[in-house]
């Protein structure tokens, strides 16, 4: 084995193992400074002293000959008087005849800082693992940068997603409402074909029925009237037969007959007959015209002169509707009509608007019919107005009134209040499609629970768009 | 390789073609990466494809691509901050090309799973050399070519490169003649 006294390490060897050494004696004096060193702080190599330029910051104290002894088996930390503070990372090692050697090597955190001090990678020791350690540091900074870059990337993706996932939500939510509400229109759509085929046929079979009431009707009234008149004359010529039957008994001529002729008068009862019989032909005369104002309103209400909007007078609507719902009304209530005189025609869809009517006449007797009972027989008052160019009809029962809860859903389809059989819910969705869709008009209510209820349908004189 | 081989694909692309034209060509490679982080390696293919998928939509060949990327090489390793690494490895072009073995030996403390090339100098004159180009990897000789030109442009020296011996069948490396001008002969 080699003893360490046989190795010698001359100062080429000292500055090739440790460029940034430096080499004092016991009189503070500077005797060598390493290459690289120097180079970090040229000023070293005209000092006399390293504690003129170095300050030992760990162990604290000056740059001495005794302090850096007392340093022996310490790490030193010396700081130079750089702009930056460099530190140098160093401990000391005895040299020949007394000298203390420093040796070390500075710190660095930043690979670009070394060349900012001045020096390059060359300026270390070949072994010297600051520079590796500098790399990997280096390294280590990229990879913190590519996962910062990483993870911006995956907040960008997320955000993207998360806005992808919200896009596609609303379209879903969007294409669900879409869905349901053609579900929904579809729905109506069918539910008012059907309710519109109802009434075609209804229409065809009440137009048609009234057809063939028609013609009979016209020829019993014919008849009636010709045996109202043929009564007169007959009454006239028995109204003879007395006085003759008391001039042959008198004359006491053809007494046979003449008592035979009285007798069939007796039992006649020429007198009664003679009050009754025109009164009879009278009231016939009367139930027949009733019938044929009857057919004749349900003909122009069934089945009105073609479709569509033609200016139409309202208040014969009234009364046609007034003469066809009669049977609903009649026995629960009293019809009342209050129409303005002269009423301008309105454009309208006779037929629909004649069902509109029908469909608030016969809910109003509903309604009475409801309360009959307790309340005894009510009234239906029907009243028309001008207003503007708006003319407006009013249907005013004195029934039941409409529960609170049910106000705000009176007018959509398949709601009802009224028992299972009786009510569809379609008759005001229908009312209110036709005022307001159909005729640009409006529909409003109001009511008192236990007092009645007025429907009040305005409609456009001239309907547009606009005026809904 | 090692994530930053394929991040130097990526600013090749993206500081030759613009960010769209990478988003294209990652798009094209199919691979899933969106990202790569410098110290992680990846298989070898990625760099392949992402090489062969830019040089389908760009409709460059390979080789030239490959040529670009190695001039670019140098760029990018000094913006990493490998720049004092490189300027340690000599003043002169067959000085540093003389210390890259040891330098990839170093670099192999800090990325163990290296896998670096060979690389060896024979034939050496004042203005020319013989490089030797040993790698576990095929087809990189224009890489090497372009590399070589940009440590010319690092180094500001004019050179000239050809591939003298390609790999092949009884061939285990490339070969290269590199002649070169004096330091600061180049622009």
């Amino acid at each position: 084995m080699i003893r360490s006294a046989d190795i010698g390490l001359d100062a080429a060897g000292l500055a090739a193992v440790s460029p940034f050494h430096c080499v004092i004696d016991a009189q503070d004096r500077l005797l060598q400074v390493g290459r690289s060193l120097a180079k970090l702080l040229p000023e070293l190599q005209e000092a006399t002293s390293l504690g003129d330029l170095i300050h030992i910051r760990s162990p604290a104290g000056p740059a001495t000959y005794a302090h850096l002894t007392g340093c022996t088996g310490q790490l030193i930390i010396l700081e130079l008087p750089t702009q930056d503070g460099l530190n140098i990372r160093a401990q000391t090692i005895p040299g020949a005849n007394g000298t203390l050697i420093l040796v070390g090597s500075p710190w660095f955190t930043e690979m670009s800082h070394i060349g900012a001090c001045g020096l390059s990678l060359a300026d270390f020791a070949r072994h010297e693992s600051v520079t590796d350690l500098l790399l990997l540091v280096q390294s280590q900074s990229a990879s913190l940068i590519d996962a910062t870059t990483l993870a911006d990337a995956l907040s960008a993706l997320n955000h993207q997603l998360e806005g992808r996932v919200q896009q596609r939500t609303q379209a879903l939510q969007e294409k669900t409402a879409a869905l349901q509400q053609e579900m929904s229109d579809r729905q109506r759509l069918e539910a008012e074909l059907r309710l519109a085929q109802k009434l075609e046929s209804v229409g065809q079979l009440a137009a048609g029925i009234a057809h063939e009431i028609n013609t009979p009707i016209q020829f019993i009234g014919n008849n009636l009237r010709f045996l109202g008149d043929a009564l007169k004359d007959l009454m006239t010529v028995v109204g003879q037969v007395t006085p003759l039957l008391a001039a042959t008994k008198a004359a006491g001529c053809a007494v046979v007959e003449s008592t035979a002729m009285r007798i069939a008068a007796d039992k006649a009862d020429l007198p009664y007959l003679e009050g009754e019989l025109p009164k009879a032909v009278e009231q016939s005369l009367e139930g027949i015209e009733r019938v044929a104002t009857l057919v004749r309103a349900l003909k122009e209400f069934s089945h009105p002169d073609g479709g569509g909007h033609k200016p139409s007078d309202l208040n014969h609507a009234v009364e046609n509707a007034l003469i066809v719902s009669r049977n609903e009304y009649r026995y629960v209530a009293d019809a009342m009509v209050h129409a303005e005189a002269g009423l301008p025609p309105v454009s309208c869809n006779l037929g629909e608007i004649n069902q509109v009517l029908l469909n608030l006449l016969v809910n109003a007797a509903h309604a009475i019919a409801d309360v009959e009972k307790t309340k005894g027989r009510g009234t239906i008052t029907i009243s028309t107005k001008r207003d503007g160019d708006w003319v407006e009809i009013a249907i005013a029962d004195t029934g039941t009134g409409i529960p609170e809860h049910a106000r705000p859903n009176i007018f959509d389809l398949f709601f009802t209040t009224k028992p299972v059989g009786k009510g569809t819910g379609q008759g005001l969705y229908l009312v209110h499609s036709i005022v307001t869709k159909k005729h640009h008009g409006t529909i409003t209510f109001t009511t008192t629970v236990g007092s009645g209820t007025t429907f009040t349908v305005r409609l456009p004189i001239t309907p547009t768009p606009l005026a809904s | 390789m090692y994530g930053l081989v394929n991040k130097a694909v990526q600013g090749f692309v993206t500081s030759q073609f613009g960010a769209e034209a990478w988003e294209a060509v990652r798009r094209e490679s199919g691979i899933s990466e969106v990202a790569f982080v410098g110290m992680n390696p990846y298989p070898d293919e990625i760099t392949y494809q992402l090489v062969a998928a830019g040089s389908k939509l760009l409709n460059v060949p390979a080789e030239q691509i490959l040529e670009a990327f190695g001039r670019y090489w140098m760029v990018f390793t000094a913006q990493e901050g490998y720049g004092p690494m490189l300027a340690m490895m000599g003043d002169t072009l067959p000085t540093f090309l003389r210390n890259l073995n040891p330098m990839h030996e170093r670099l192999r403390l800090t990325f163990p799973k290296l896998k670096p090339p060979h690389i060896t100098v024979t034939e050496e004159t004042a203005d020319s050399l013989r490089l030797h180009y040993h790698s576990q990897r095929a087809g990189l000789a224009p890489f090497v070519i372009g590399l070589l030109k940009g440590l010319g442009e690092l180094k500001k020296t004019r050179l000239t490169v050809a591939l003298d011996r390609a790999k092949g069948p009884g061939v285990d490396h490339d070969e290269f003649i590199v002649h070169f001008g004096a330091p600061g002969s180049a622009p």
